[in-house]
């Protein structure tokens, strides 16, 4: 054994010198190319080449939170769709299996890969202070989106695109005040319960804050409850079932997303009642995803509000922007609407795309 | 010429074959990496980037390839993992405790995890992967019932040493505002390098060592042998323990956590980078040094799968999953072939 | 006490639930001796061995070492080993993935850290000095088995063993390696080691051992010095036999009339196989009933296996009738029409969770093929008329084969060849493990089935049977054929002294 093992520390040893040198040699080529552009003094490769010819390209990381629900799916299409090389991009697509890890990982890489602009949906809000700060150091400007950041500096990242979940919410009330004059009911006493998303998301907070508003303008409408139910199906039925127990005269429920809003669905017919335009208790949703609109054309629910995945475009406004050097809002709102049983909803269907 | 390399190749032991086609490969990818992502892979610093988000790994799957080499496995590590970094998350935000006591902490529930689960693999002979699958449903539920919501580790003197960073002299580079930036590594980094340097010594040069080779080789003789086989195996599960314990605790400092869906899969990456590193299944023949590079070489291709535009989640997966078998049918031939040349 | 002895069992017993291994076994070993163990099967050699190395607790009796006063008491294999008694197995219990110096030291040397330097360069010196053709830092598993075998000597001869086992060493070497090993054993002899040397190979005890014991049926038959001992005595030693017991019987059945210048129905020249025979001739006539004997391991089951084509055949010519055939799997000589009932019928048999009727039916199944399945009613049909003619107990033709006992077990597998209308039956051991009444039942039909021109190879270990049913006998020793009797010469003396072989 003695024999191979100093053949082997031979082997061991004069790679691992191999590998420091060339590690050396090329931060030291970095280092001395102050002045260049990295870019230039680059290997062969097919895409880098098409990147130094014309310099067209935007390189855009961006890292996605995962691909968990439908939303997100859309979300991702939306972005693909838009960062093209026929728009000029050259996109960089990492998906962080909703793990904040590998978005630090990931965004640590596009640091190291001096990409022109980072994309970013944080998984959570803290825990970003460190690794934005580096991509100021590089020069990178960061675009959020969707979810929000809790950080020390606000200048951290550059601007944040997204839903307005309160104005999803204010858009709900001002709905349902309309639908009650049109139906006749505006000065009655009308029993609310809502089904409320994750305590403390921004969602949640979003929504549960925007109808709110618009409850103190009426003084009739009374909130009998509201429940966390936690976003899924199983958590709304149970819930929704708890209500029916408790408060026999419920005219509207507010159930913060569609997963809630099927399971209430089902516990208000489990317990003989009807809901729907034609039905005992109006429901109103919010995310408008496409079986929330077929429920609807099925007269289950009578209004949906919805939440905007495509957020691509929005984004690459704004990179186009700050590409011409000009200002842009920190905030944007993503245009959204709401639906109803009185659209056309089979077309409406049609071109939905989650 | 060829006659010499050819002895060397005969008398060359089982271990070091497979370490040399590990570290082959190993090699071979990171420049095949460096190709494909240029730029940004041939700074120093994405290998530090690789050593950060592996520290972690690179001390369990050490862990993982003792108990390897010995003819068991442990598939609870990765829940261990999870448990102490919620236990410590817990422990230094709610309860207001000290970084140096969940250090202890961390230390102490992989010492239990290590301790029960050798001793009923080792003494009441109960099959490893039944006691490690079951340790794993143990420790993950228990993370869930420690707390059940993720939440990040608000503690100042524990923030201060996740973002420590040490940095490496002379390894830096210039980013594109004309700034330099100094290479660094984490603290992690510097614990999974002395794990690693302490475990090749103790496989090496201690009796403990040789013996989890003997009876990872033949059981049955290293008992003739002379050897104790029930403690050599205690304490190579309970090291795995321990490991673990360290692992934990590093990870924890690496992500800042705690979450019941940490380090999920980290077991499996611990094995597949043992297996890759040159360590067999059945047992005998392992290093450490080979592991080392089984977890890098892991993180390389994760480099190469995304840089080539491919959707990452998915590619890796069948990448490492290819890779695998790949070695695993290369470890079979090599094996092979030596047999029969020597089978008289 | 015997001066000299350096190892003294007496009156061992023990046993086992329903078996009784040793009665009464004495055993001597003196300094500087090679000293054989044999017996046939079932005779104690290794239970004695087992409780010698510290595997068993022997249940009465007592062991000395080294002239000691004092009795030994041998509790496990490491007391064993202190006590200086080293075993080498035929299997090699060495760690394959180590080096050679590592398997020679590990396991006895002090301290906590390995000192490879040293160990090399004393592994180095102990494998020059025994000249053993290794190196100290090569890994185990890249050394021929011989080798290996050398080198877990070599550790037992290390620890200043007094007694050394050597377990059928010889068993996978060749002539060569047998050769270097007895030089070795006769090096260690030299230096006053006392070998215990358990083999069941004549000519190899002749060559290199100094005194015999003889085992029998758990008891012990006699120590013996070799010079003083004739072989033919030491084969009707272990078999049990008196040289002159005339107690053979000749058979009831006519013989089949072989015509004029028919060709055997099967001939093989130089037949030889992977499993350690020697290359052999061999030819049956049609209603010929031989076969085949010899001391356990004298390759008897090695030579029809090879006719059958169940172990790697590796050269030699196969003729039926006169026309050569290839058989190189059962299948091939299924399809030339020859059965093999084997030895071991729990592994190469019986299917044990399979049914009589499927188990009876097999053979004949695969050769017709499965795409020609029987149906049920055929399959019972055919179940009913062999349970019929064998008169084989079992509750249904459904039982489940392994129900039954072993006789009735062995009676289904022989209907299962019988089946295949063989016209050469080779049946190894067929009567082992079986009540005498269906021994006769079995002998009788084998007698039948000759005299209605089937081809017949019997193998047995008991002499009786053979010689009632057999009209040749082919002897063999030390797995190569050694003689061939028949007519008048078929009688235990002329047997067993062909067995023995050598010098009277």
């Amino acid at each position: 054994m003695q024999n191979s093992i100093i053949n082997m520390k031979k082997i061991v040893v004069g790679i691992g010198v191999l590998l420091c040198m060339l590690l050396w040699f090329s931060s030291c080529g970095t280092r001395m190319s102050e002045s260049e552009q990295p870019v230039g003094t680059d290997l062969l490769k097919e895409e880098k080449e098409l990147v130094e010819e014309g310099d067209n390209y935007i390189v855009v990381g961006i890292s996605q939170v995962g691909s968990e629900s439908d939303w997100r799916i859309a979300c991702t299409e939306s972005l693909r769709n838009t960062f093209t090389q026929e728009n000029g991009y050259y996109l960089i697509f990492e998906d962080a299996q909703q793990k904040q890890e590998n978005q630090l990982k990931a965004l640590r890489d596009f640091i190291l890969q001096e990409v022109d602009y980072i994309v970013l949906d944080p998984i959570v809000e803290t825990g970003w202070d460190a690794v934005l700060q580096e991509a100021r150091d590089a020069g990178i400007p960061v675009i959020l989106m969707d979810r929000q950041v809790k950080v020390s500096d606000e200048s951290l990242y550059t601007a944040w695109v997204g839903s307005d979940f309160r104005g999803q919410g204010v858009l709900a009330g001002s709905w349902l005040s309309d639908y009650l004059e049109e139906q006749g009911r505006g000065s009655e006493r009308i029993n609310i319960v809502t089904l409320q998303g994750t305590l403390d998301s921004t969602a949640q907070l979003g929504r549960t804050s925007g109808f709110a508003s618009v409850m103190e303008q009426h003084d009739n409408w009374v909130m009998l409850e509201r429940q966390d139910a936690d976003f899924t199906q199983t958590k709304g039925q149970e819930v929704m079932e708890e209500f029916l127990k408790t408060y026999p005269d419920i005219d509207v429920v507010v159930s913060e997303n569609d997963n809630m809003t099927f399971g209430a669905i089902e516990a208000i017919e489990a317990a003989g009642k009807t809901c729907g335009p034609d039905g005992d208790i109006i429901i109103l949703s919010f995310d408008a995803g496409r079986a929330a609109l077929q429920a609807m054309e099925e007269g289950e629910i009578n209004a949906d509000f919805e939440c905007n995945p495509n957020l691509g475009p929005l984004v690459s406004e704004i990179i186009q922007k700050l590409e011409q050097g000009e200002e842009t809002e920190k905030l944007q709102y993503i245009k959204e609407t709401y639906f109803d049983t009185t659209m056309d909803l089979e077309s409406l269907i049609e071109v939905r795309t989650y | 010429m060829s006659k010499g390399f050819g002895s060397k190749i005969k008398n060359i032991s089982d271990t070091n074959l497979l370490l040399t086609i590990t570290v082959v490969v190993f090699f071979l990818m990171y420049i095949g990496a460096m190709i494909f992502q240029g730029e940004g892979f041939l700074k120093a610093q994405a290998l530090f980037n690789i050593l950060n988000a592996n520290a972690a790994l690179i001390i369990l799957s050490c862990g993982m390839s003792i108990v390897m080499i010995t003819g068991g496995i442990d598939i609870s590590v990765g829940g261990v993992t999870a448990l102490i970094s919620m236990c410590c998350a817990v422990y230094l935000d709610k309860a207001g405790g000290s970084v140096a006591m969940s250090v202890v902490i961390a230390l102490l529930i992989g010492l239990g995890f290590g301790l029960v689960q050798g001793f009923l693999v080792a003494y009441l002979e109960i099959q490893p992967f039944i006691v490690s699958l079951a340790g794993m449903f143990f420790a993950r539920g228990m993370t869930t019932i420690v707390n059940t919501e993720p939440f990040n580790v608000s503690n100042e003197a524990f923030v201060a040493l996740k973002n420590t960073r040490i940095i490496v002299p002379g390894m830096g580079s210039v980013n594109r505002l004309g700034n330099y930036v100094d290479a660094y590594v984490e603290i992690g980094v510097l614990v999974a390098l002395l794990v690693v340097i302490v475990l090749f010594c103790v496989l090496k040069w201690t009796k403990l060592g040789r013996n989890f080779y003997a009876v990872g080789g033949n059981s049955q003789s290293a008992l003739m042998l002379g050897i104790n086989v029930k403690r050599t195996r205690f304490i190579a599960h309970l090291l795995c323990g321990v490991l673990a314990g360290i692992g934990g605790f590093v990870y924890f400092l690496h992500v800042g956590s705690g979450s019941p869906s940490h380090a999920s899969g980290a077991e499996m990456n611990a094995i597949a980078s043992s297996i890759i590193g040159g360590t067999m299944l059945t047992g005998g023949v392992g290093n450490i040094i080979g592991t080392f590079f089984g977890v890098l070489s892991l993180s390389t291709i994760q480099n190469i799968v995304s840089s080539a535009g491919l959707d990452q989640a998915w590619w890796t997966g069948i990448t490492v999953a290819a890779m695998l078998c790949l070695f695993l049918v290369v470890q079979s031939v090599v094996m092979a072939v030596r047999k029969k040349g020597n089978a008289k | 006490m015997e001066e000299n002895a350096v190892l003294q069992m007496r009156n061992i017993h023990k046993s086992f639930p329903g078996v009784k291994a040793l009665s009464g076994v004495d055993f001597t070993l003196r300094k500087g001796e090679i000293h054989a163990l044999m017996g046939e099967n079932g005779a104690g050699k290794s239970t004695l061995i087992k409780v010698l190395t510290g595997v068993y607790t022997k249940d009465e009796g007592h062991i000395y070492l080294d002239g000691h006063e004092k009795e030994v008491a041998i509790r496990s294999p490491q007391e064993a080993q202190k006590l200086g008694i080293s075993p080498v197995y035929q299997e090699i219990t060495l760690c394959p993935n180590l080096s050679v110096a590592e398997n020679m030291y590990i396991g006895r040397t002090p301290g906590a850290m390995q000192n490879w330097r040293k160990m090399n360069k004393d592994a180095d010196r102990l494998l020059k000095s025994l000249d053993i053709p290794a190196k100290a830092t090569q890994q185990l598993s890249t050394c021929s088995i011989a080798v290996q075998q050398m080198i877990a000597i070599a550790r037992a001869v290390d620890t200043d063993c007094k007694v050394l086992i050597l377990d059928e060493p010889t068993s996978s070497l060749d002539e060569q390696e047998v050769e270097k090993l007895f030089k070795l054993m006769r090096d260690l002899r030299e230096r006053g080691v006392g070998i215990i040397f358990v083999t069941h190979f004549l000519d190899q005890v002749y060559e290199v051992c100094d005194r015999i014991t003889v085992m029998r049926d758990g008891c012990l038959v006699g120590e013996y010095e070799i010079k003083d001992l004739p072989r033919v005595q030491l084969v009707s030693k272990m078999l049990g036999k008196e040289l002159d017991d005339l107690s053979d019987i000749h058979g009831e059945y006519k013989s089949y009339e072989k015509k004029e210048g028919e060709l055997p129905v099967f001939e093989v020249e130089k037949l030889h196989s992977n499993a350690g025979i020697k290359p052999f001739n061999f030819h049956i006539d049609k209603g010929e009933v031989n076969g085949f004997t010899g001391l356990l391991g004298s390759g008897r089951s090695e030579c029809v296996r090879a006719i059958f084509g169940a172990d790697h055949v590796v050269g030699g010519t196969v003729k039926k009738n006169g026309k050569t055939v290839k058989i190189t799997k059962p299948i091939d000589a299924m399809r030339q029409g020859i059965g093999y009932l084997p030895e071991d019928r729990k592994r190469d048999g019986i299917i044990g969770d399979l049914s009589v009727r499927d188990n009876i039916i097999l053979a004949q199944q695969v050769l017709r093929g499965f795409l020609k399945p029987y149906s049920r009613a055929e399959a019972d049909k055919i179940a009913d008329e062999y349970i019929k003619l064998l008169n084989i107990k079992t509750a249904s033709a459904d039982t489940p084969i392994k129900s039954l006992s072993g006789g009735n077990q062995q009676k289904v597998i022989l209907a299962r060849w019988l089946l295949t209308h063989p016209e050469y039956l080779i049946l190894d051991e067929p009567t082992r493990g079986i009540d005498v009444g269906t021994k006769v039942d079995i002998q009788k039909l084998v007698l039948k089935l000759a005299s209605e021109g089937m081809s017949v190879t019997f193998i047995s270990s008991e002499m009786d049977e053979m010689l009632r049913t057999c009209s040749r006998l082919i002897v063999m020793r030390d797995r190569r054929v050694v003689g061939e009797l028949t007519g008048s010469d078929l009688n235990q003396t002329s047997i067993m002294s062909t067995i023995a072989g050598g010098d009277k």
